[in-house]
């Protein structure tokens, strides 16, 4: 049986799991912006004053939250695809577990959609404090509402034990304390990549126009911030999941390894460049190192999380069913279109940057 | 024995029949989806009429019409996108299982499409405004052509579940992709998504502050070509209907009441939104103020929801022709469980099982959920209560156990006599209110007489004679 890096498994079941993984990474990478931008934009409508136009970064959060919930949900189409074909029967007997709750992701992300288009406007700023703080607020619940629905979907995933009981105990693996261990890591690195995206932003001409001093610190220290508590969110979670063998074994495993590894370089590009003064030259190179340190997090997680639930999951008895659906044919069409597709996203990029930048 | 297939906790979903949820939450969602493709096409046309400063009005009308694509459809068409998957997770997993199985490359081909779409999209949306024509025609091509691919991918995926054609026998991707009911379907859905997308940019013409009255008019003169093809779409209906399998046409002629009302709303609102296109706004050049705008829109919406409707309505008793019942079970598995039983086997308790009386009614009740349950409730929409209400016992043994015969519309029994019983008697209980106590029915005879109609009703479908006419090789 021939076994691919960076999974120990057969080569279609390699294939699907990778694809989930990377593409739920991309995923990931947007939610973070949003999780993040949502938490800022709840903490600016608290304060005692509309800062909107001091504060760059709340203003162009602010500016991109529609957008950046419309990629969220875009790349959170492609492991919507691809987890039916890994986990076709836990995925969908956990979603049928929590229907209801399952089925309220749509209403919370439509209200929080509009919800953002609604902070974009300029009536928004003239509105009294606490409209503009419930409104802020609602958006963020919504997303939190929609983050951890996910997580209890992919819990229920890998609790099979709890199925027959409907969802409840007898668990295989605690509820409480790992949901809250996972929440953690999810949440810190969401703070650090948004915070690394905004940077960015920030430092790009034409999307948050040209970086302030002050702004640049603050966007350094929450980054700073994030850091450390996704450090301590990781060894938290390290301590509880010692508790189960097996996952244990997973986080520990030969297969993971290059993950840990990426998430440590990824670290260390964070080390370097965040103490450095913001206003240091080539701070647009140091921005885009940020970029990709941030998306190499994403990466490792996701990468951690597949190659834990894999654990539960037995594998070897899916393998059969990756086979027969290998067989089935379409893949060359799907990555001629998805190289013809990236290029003219790169395309569509560049067409909007160069003149929103020559404008600028 | 073959591998049998996973069961799911399935929920009941009170009086709201499944299919009505599925396809209420399609019909929003096909419309927003045609707007969007539709109105790509709209925009890359009004584009060329502006290129060059040819046409300053178009191109002010592009930025109004472009805020509310995005508004409109980038939300509400991009979440009820979503909304789809998950709705269908909950209404018949088992489907949505097969059909990923056989498609998923191309679904995930669409989803790079998607892609394009949505950043080509925002692209033109933030900076549209301050770019040169020829930028602005490349982000909207790119975002035309990436929507209407999307819905050429997923056109393929659906018209498959009506008319498999040659994938019954090869089961590989392109022989279920392009079947018979491909292009029929795929340009009748296109001239569709131009005509909603037209109608749609008159109530936008409208409603924008800053066009004098002939400006406006001039502006809708050019939108209302869009509706052009719209001449089309008889023949083009008729070409889609011809591919269908014969007993899913007897259906719509009639064999289904509800079916053939669909139909005839269908046709009746799309020749009544098709006569004013095109003798009043292409011919005689009237004027459409947004009431009147809105209210075609209305009927176009309506056009849609029966068109839809007939679609998910002619697959029956399949929700993939041949391959799998409505009720997610294959031919092959109802001769298993004709022989050994099927809703025995559901491992999930049923919401309330405390509160039934015996374990016959629990079993009933399970067999309901699996095999009813998709297209009918209990006591609401399409009640079995009501339906079955008036049957005497002997009656409901002998129907349900002809069940395809009953109506050939309805998949046949899959399950052994005594399930069948408990689901006699599961109804018989919830009919007449739920008593605290009900006795197990032990009755050898019914056993016997309920066995003798499952065998003769066999375990094929139910079809009509026009069916078996053209099932004949
Ligand atoms: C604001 C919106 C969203 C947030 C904050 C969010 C957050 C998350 C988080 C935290 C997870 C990881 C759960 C875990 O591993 O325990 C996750 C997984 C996932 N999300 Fe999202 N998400 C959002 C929207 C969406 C949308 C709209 C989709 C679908 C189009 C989606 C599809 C998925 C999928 C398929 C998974 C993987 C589930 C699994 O592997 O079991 N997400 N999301």
């Amino acid at each position: 049986m021939s076994e691919v890096f960076p999974f120990n498994f057969p080569v279609e079941t390699a294939v699907y799991l990778f694809l989930l993984t990377l593409s739920w990474a991309l995923h990931f990478f947007f939610v973070g912006y949003v999780v993040a931008g949502s938490v800022y934009l709840a903490a600016a409508s608290l304060r005692r004053s509309n800062s909107g136009d001091a504060d760059p970064i709340e203003a162009v959060v602010r500016d991109w939250m529609p957008s950046a919930l419309g990629a969220a949900i875009t790349a959170g189409v492609a492991p919507l695809l691809f987890v039916q074909v890994v986990y076709q029967v836990e995925f969908y007997t956990a979603g049928l577990l929590i229907s209801t709750r399952f089925m309220l992701i749509l209403p919370a992300l439509i209200t929080a959609f509009y919800l953002f288009y609604v902070q974009k406007t300029k009536r928004f700023a003239n509105w009294r404090r606490p409209t503009r703080a419930g409104i802020a607020l609602a958006a963020l619940a919504c997303v939190f509402f929609v983050g951890t629905t996910w997580m209890r979907v992919h819990w229920l995933t890998v609790n099979k034990s709890s199925w027959e009981d409907l969802g409840n105990p007898p668990l295989d693996f605690g509820n409480g304390h790992q949901a809250l261990a996972r929440g953690g890591v999810f949440f810190a690195a969401a703070i650090l990549l948004g915070s690394a995206v905004v940077r960015a932003q920030l430092g790009s001409p034409g999307i948050g126009g040209s970086p302030l001093s002050g702004a640049a610190r603050r966007l350094s220290r929450i980054m700073g911030f994030g850091m450390a508590a996704m450090i301590a969110a990781l060894a938290g979670a390290a301590f509880v999941y010692r508790a189960w063998p097996g996952p244990w074994m997973a986080l520990t495993a030969r297969a993971d390894q290059p993950y840990w590894v990426l998430m440590l370089v990824a670290v260390l590009i964070f080390g370097v460049f965040i103490p450095s003064r913001p206003e240091a030259a080539r701070a647009r190179l140091r921005a885009r190192a940020q970029l990709l340190a941030a998306f190499f997090i994403a990466v490792a997680l996701a990468g951690i999380r597949e190659g834990l639930r894999s654990r539960f999951a037995m594998m070897s008895t899916l393998h059969p069913r990756h086979f027969s659906l290998a067989e089935k044919g379409g893949w060359a069409v799907f990555a001629a279109f998805a190289a013809v597709n990236a290029a003219c996203i790169a395309a569509a990029i560049r067409i909007a940057r160069s003149r929103c930048e020559r404008q600028a | 024995m073959d591998r049998l297939p996973a069961f799911y906790p399935l929920n009941d979903f009170g009086p709201l029949m499944k299919g009505m949820v599925i396809g209420g939450m399609g019909i929003v969602h096909v419309f927003l989806a045609q707007f969007a493709i539709g109105g790509g096409l709209l925009l890359c046309y009004f584009q060329r009429l502006a290129s060059g400063g040819r046409d300053p009005l178009a191109r002010r009308f592009i930025d109004g019409y472009f805020k509310a694509l995005v508004l409109v459809s980038f939300v509400l068409g991009a979440l009820t996108g979503v909304g789809m998957w998950l709705t269908a997770i909950q209404v018949s997993p088992r489907t949505i299982g097969v059909m990923v199985d056989e498609f998923h490359w191309v679904w995930a081909t669409e989803w790079t499409f998607f892609c394009v779409e949505v950043v080509a999209g925002y692209a033109f949306y933030r900076c549209g405004v301050r770019l040169p024509d020829r930028s602005r025609m490349a982000l909207l091509a790119m975002y035309s052509v990436a929507a209407w691919f999307s819905l050429f991918w997923i056109n393929g995926i659906l018209s498959w579940q009506l008319t498999p054609g040659a994938w019954v026998v090869r089961r590989t991707v392109w022989s279920g992709f392009f079947n018979p009911g491909f292009w029929p379907s795929l340009l009748y859905r296109t001239a569709s998504s131009m005509t909603i997308a037209a109608l749609i940019a008159f109530i936008v013409i409208n409603a924008m502050p800053g066009f004098s009255s002939d400006e406006r008019r001039g502006l809708i003169r050019r939108a209302s070509n869009l509706m052009l093809p719209m001449l089309f779409m008889p023949a083009l209906a008729v070409w889609y209907f011809l591919t269908m399998p014969a007993d899913s046409r007897s259906w719509l002629l009639g064999g289904s009441p509800a079916m053939s009302l669909f139909l005839a709303g269908a046709a009746g609102s799309s020749m009544l939104l098709g006569g004013y296109a095109l003798i009043g706004l292409v011919r005689q050049r009237l004027y459409i103020n947004g009431a009147t705008a809105t209210t075609l829109t209305a009927l176009a919406f309506s056009a849609t929801a029966c068109g839809e409707f007939v679609r998910e309505g002619s697959r029956k008793p399949y929700t993939v022709r041949e391959a799998l019942y409505a009720n997610s079970i294959t031919p092959e598995e109802v001769k298993i469980a004709r022989v050994a039983g099927w809703a025995g086997r559901d491992p999930y308790p049923l919401p309330d099982e405390s509160a039934y009386p015996n374990s016959q009614l629990v079993l009933g009740g399970k067999v309901f959920r699996l095999q009813c349950g998709v297209c009918h409730t209990l006591d609401g929409a399409n009640g079995l209560t009501h339906l079955v209400g008036t049957w005497s016992i002997e009656q409901r043994r002998m129907n349900l156990a002809r069940l395809q015969h009953t109506k050939p519309f309805m998949p046949p029994f899959a399950g052994n006599a005594d399930e069948l019983e408990a689901l006699v008697q599961f109804l018989g209980w919830h009919g007449a209110g739920r008593p605290r106590n009900w006795t197990r029915s032990n009755d050898e005879a019914a056993r016997r007489s309920i066995q003798g109609w499952l065998d003769e009703a066999g375990t094929g479908p139910g079809t009509t004679p026009a069916a078996e006419a053209e099932r004949e090789p």
